[in-house]
């Protein structure tokens, strides 16, 4: 009985003589007394520990160095093992080149996955800071929380060492020139103290500074401080002019601060400023949900403790005022996953099929070289006669896959570099930290490491086949024995190659399924040639709803005047647009009218146009006009899941709602139009309702203009009416609705897009290594073809034989390829759309590209084989 | 100190004593194994006694190849005279050092 193969080929490769000879003697003596008495499993671990402590006491300094050189110079295999890849240089060129692009993609996408998801949060003990908040009805995660609620979390949850909250804020800067609109956040004044950083010129914020009447004081980003005030220290201390208000520059923060938080939740600040409530702040109610929070836990704290410690304080609180809470939780997630969770399965689907690539690509290359090893059984077995030991060959043989991958590693890692820009730019914009994403020691590293696994991953198997064989079994039967464990050998790693491109084909239909379901998804309006642009009535000018209606009516009057405009109007939100404003509707007569669980709804404040711009069909009653006037009586428009789930059973037409509260005006419906997708386009209408701007003036507004022709052609002109009409006023860049929606599935257009690339790849891989285990077969089986066919049997028999042979490995790759699909799909669950992993019509698309590569691949063997001469075949030897 | 041997050495050339004729790698770590319990390597066992020949304290000759050990030949080790010299004199040197002081190594004082 043979010892295990792996310490056997240590002991071989790493020993030299004449130790090596005594030694494994010894061992194989050894292993083979034990075997008989302890058993084959003991042996084996001893034969192991044995192997493993002799190599490392040959190697250990106190070995005489004589023992620890490598039994012949490694230089000169290098030598030998480049002379034997020039003289194949179509064979190298190809392995370099399947090298290379695996390597080099899968280094890409590490760069990418590394940068965004596995480097630590760049804040002080990041694995400590937590999101804290009221949990989502769909994900459980935390969503926002009211001011006072807050407060009280803050005060009697021991687990937080300390917690900062953070409001939405838009700065337009109006210092001088066209004013400037600025992303911009509100936090509690110790925010950047809980995540460990301060500002790198003057000082952070001070606790009297987060009062109501003292917080127009801000922090600015770095570079906003380079852009806009050409780094000019002497600003700290002074001020500059927010919507025409003096605001002190406390401080600059460090050009390494990354907005991560505020990117996630709203946008990325270059302006921060205290939240500056206190317990009589209007917008500081318990049910007043505005206010992101995070909390620091104490050193020692589990999540899951933190977690139980504020389930309880929420429950005890929900008891002291019900009426503000209802029904209403609390839970926390670890600050690292709310902030990444949303883009990690779009990066492991990138990372996956890269490396599944890289993985075929190996696979490959072991074929042709165990197919090359198979040619080159003479040469071995001449050296091995010559008195070449066995380890000698194997350590030969990985020399080449060595220099073979670290070649490919070479080219991989150019390609890295342009590859991980590439991907940088074709992702979807909003994934955090995608800009640090950069070729580094760490990305260095893993290139390597990928390079030595890939070297062993495709250099072993042929390595221990040629060890293993026998030399003057292939001396002497010549060229055509067919070792049948190096056929056996190409046939696995042949069906893998198709197991893998399986996954990957599965992978890529979902995701095709998922896009067309959800381009196919009506989302309630029509988004083409639709111009929008974000403006905020901010400042001394627009201090009363008045003016900034008015201001609003002469913009809209500007606009319709232009030409190529259709229709405009202002909205206080729109569907896909980021925004999330749900307001209490208390109908009249509803069982929960008064409670803090009356249904939340979707509002939209908008100008009477508005449902001619986005063409958002009315389905029953009438729509928002002119009519209704600031002076006339309040009325609102409901979407049809609003009209079905507040008045379930009745004609909302006529029925009363009040808002916003119990204390709030009452509205009287008069009018029911179709849903619109506010979130995402895949997920379900939310309950929707539609306030005219004269009832409920909104200061934060999106600017909708239907066009004639190319929405963004009119979009200068719009930003001149702007700058005449709203003085201090500074609109957002203008988009359009349709880049809005493409926008809200680009995520799953890039997880599409690279599963059909890799997906291709892979079978295209996988093909080539159909064809040329084939091709080998059927050249190895010629003559024995030839004598068949002499002894009479027909082409059709011989195509049978060949066909049999690919139909076995395409039918193993099939079935291991079809569980695995089935596994691994189901980790992308939350990307798909309309489609379970199991989707019947995508696997059995994927049967039949598969069944039709495997032909395509087959064609040219099957016609060799059965074009065989039966004479040339003969006479061939 | 060209005939110095140290207590691995010792030990070794005691197994190969022992062993006579039958003393290879591995029956010498068994030898070491049984008598003392120390679990040693045949790796460590080679090392020292390369060392060992280099220095003229034992010789060693190749045997006959055996299935039993995958087809390998077998390396036989032999005490020389100046092995035994070496060793007689380390073993002196050991028993005049405790004279006299034996019996204090013994637990029960």
């Amino acid at each position: 009985m043979k010892p295990p193969i792996v310490p056997r080929a240590l002991l071989s490769m790493l020993l030299r003589e004449p130790i090596r000879e005594a030694l494994a003697g010894d061992l194989a003596e050894g292993f083979n007394a034990r075997v008989a008495q302890q058993g084959r499993w003991r042996a084996s671990r001893w034969y192991w520990s044995q192997a493993l402590r002799s190599i490392a006491a040959r190697w250990s300094p106190a070995a005489p160095l004589a023992s620890r050189r490598w039994s012949g110079g490694v230089w000169k295999d290098v030598r030998y093992g480049a002379r034997t890849l020039r003289r194949a240089p179509g064979f190298s060129l190809v392995a370099i080149a399947t090298l290379g692009l695996g390597i080099g993609g899968t280094t890409a996408a590490f760069s990418v996955l590394d940068a965004v998801l596995l480097r630590p949060l760049p804040y002080v003990e990041p694995e400590r800071l937590v999101a804290i908040g009221h949990p989502d009805a769909d994900t459980g995660y935390p969503t926002n929380l009211g001011f006072l609620t807050f407060r009280d979390w803050r005060a009697r949850t021991r687990a937080f060492e300390d917690a900062a909250a953070m409001r939405s804020w838009l700065a337009t800067i109006t210092d001088g020139g066209e004013p400037e609109r600025v992303p911009a956040v509100r936090v509690s004044w110790n925010f950047f103290r809980l995540l460990g950083v301060a500002p790198a010129l003057g000082r952070d914020f001070r606790p009297e500074e987060d009062r109501p009447e003292a917080w127009r004081v801000v922090l600015l980003s770095d570079g906003l401080w380079r852009r806009r005030f050409g780094a000019d220290p002497s600003i700290v201390g002074g001020t500059i002019r927010i919507h025409g208000r003096p605001y002190l520059v406390a401080g600059v923060m460090p050009s390494s601060f990354e907005p991560l938080i505020s990117a996630r939740y709203y946008s990325p600040a270059e302006i921060w400023a205290p939240i500056g409530y206190d317990d009589t702040t209007n917008d500081a109610c318990r049910s007043c949900q505005h206010l992101s929070a995070f909390a620091r836990l104490r050193p020692g704290i589990s999540v899951d403790a933190a977690r139980a410690e504020l389930v309880s304080v929420q429950d005890a609180m929900r008891r002291e005022f019900p009426a503000d809470y209802g029904s209403t939780t609390a839970t926390l997630r670890p600050l690292r996953d709310q902030l990444l969770g949303d883009v990690r399965p779009m990066l492991f689907v990138l990372f996956g099929a890269v490396s599944a690539v890289l993985l075929i690509g190996c696979a490959n290359l072991a074929g042709l070289l165990l197919a090359r090893g198979a040619g080159r059984e003479r040469e071995l077995a001449v050296r091995s006669a010559l008195g070449a030991s066995g380890g000698r060959l194997v350590r030969q043989l990985l020399t080449e896959a060595a220099l073979l991958s670290a070649l490919g590693g070479v080219v991989g890692s150019l390609l890295a570099a342009a590859g991980a820009r590439a991907l940088t730019i074709a992702a979807p914009v909003d994934v955090p930290r995608i800009a640090a994403t950069g070729f580094d020691v760490r990305v260095l590293a893993f290139s390597l490491a990928v390079t030595v696994l890939a070297g062993l991953a495709f250099g072993l198997v042929p390595a221990l086949r040629a060890w293993s064989g026998n030399p003057s079994e292939s001396l002497h039967s010549g060229p055509r024995s067919t070792h049948d464990a190096t056929r056996w050998s190409r046939r696995a790693l042949v069906a893998g190659e198709v197991a893998v491109a399986i996954v990957l084909l599965a992978g890529a239909g979902l995701m095709i399924r998922t896009m067309g379901n959800l381009l196919g998804v009506d989302p309630g309006f029509d988004p083409r040639r639709v111009l929008t642009v974000d403006l905020a009535f901010v400042g001394p000018p627009y201090a009363e709803d008045p003016a900034v209606f008015a201001t609003q009516q002469r913009i809209l009057e500007g606009v319709r005047a232009l030409p190529g405009v259709e229709a405009a109007a202002f909205a206080s939100q729109i569907p896909l647009g980021g925004n999330m404003d749900t307001w209490g509707l208390h109908a009249e007569g509803h069982p929960l009218y008064g409670t803090a669980d009356a249904p939340s709804v979707e509002r939209y404040g908008v100008t009477p146009d508005y449902f001619k711009v986005m063409r958002i069909p009315l389905k029953r009653g009438r729509l928002l006009t002119e009519v209704d006037r600031a002076d006339a009586p309040r009325v609102i428009v409901v979407g049809e899941t609003a009209a079905r789930q507040v008045w379930p059973g009745q004609d909302p037409i006529g029925k009363r709602g009040r808002m916003p509260g119990v204390k709030g005006d009452w509205y009287t419906v008069v009018g029911i139009v179709g849903d619109v997708r506010h979130y995402e386009l895949a997920a379900p209408p939310t309950m929707q309702m539609y306030v005219g701007q004269p009832h409920i003036t909104d200061s934060f507004v999106t600017l909708t203009v239907r066009t004639a022709g190319d929405p963004l052609s009119v979009a200068a002109a719009v930003r001149a009416i702007v700058f005449r009409e709203a003085p201090g006023v500074a609109p957002a860049a203008a988009t359009t609705l349709e880049r809005l929606v493409s926008k809200s599935v680009q995520q799953r257009r890039f997880a599409m897009l690279v599963l059909a690339v890799f997906a291709a790849i892979a079978l295209t891989l996988a093909a080539l290594g159909l064809y040329g285990t084939i091709s080998y077969m059927v050249a190895r089986r010629g003559r024995e073809f030839g004598v068949r066919m002499a002894l009479g049997a027909r082409r059709a028999d011989i195509a049978r034989l060949v066909l049999s042979e690919g139909a076995q490995l395409v039918a193993a790759g099939l079935v291991v390829g079809g569980l695995g699909a089935v596994m691994l799909t189901r980790l992308m669950d939350s990307l798909l759309y309309g489609v379970k992993p199991s989707d019947p019509v995508t696997l059995g698309a994927i049967l039949v590209i598969v069944a039709a590569a495997s032909i395509a691949a087959q064609i040219v063997p099957l016609i060799r084989a059965t074009s065989t001469d039966p004479a040339t075949a003969l006479h061939a030897e | 100190m060209a005939d110095f041997l140290g207590e691995f050495e010792q030990l070794i050339l005691f197994a190969v004593l022992h062993l006579g004729d039958g003393a290879s790698g591995v029956t010498v770590r068994d030898e070491i194994e049984t008598r003392t319990g120390r679990a040693i390597s045949a790796g460590a066992v080679y090392t020292a006694l390369e060392r060992l020949e280099g220095r003229g304290f034992v010789s060693s000759w190749f045997g006959d190849p055996t299935p039993a050990r995958g087809g390998r030949r077998k390396r036989h080790f032999r005490i020389e005279p100046d092995g035994q010299r070496a060793l007689r004199r380390a073993y002196d040197s050991l028993q005049r050092m405790a004279q006299g002081v034996a019996e204090k190594l013994e637990p029960s004082r």
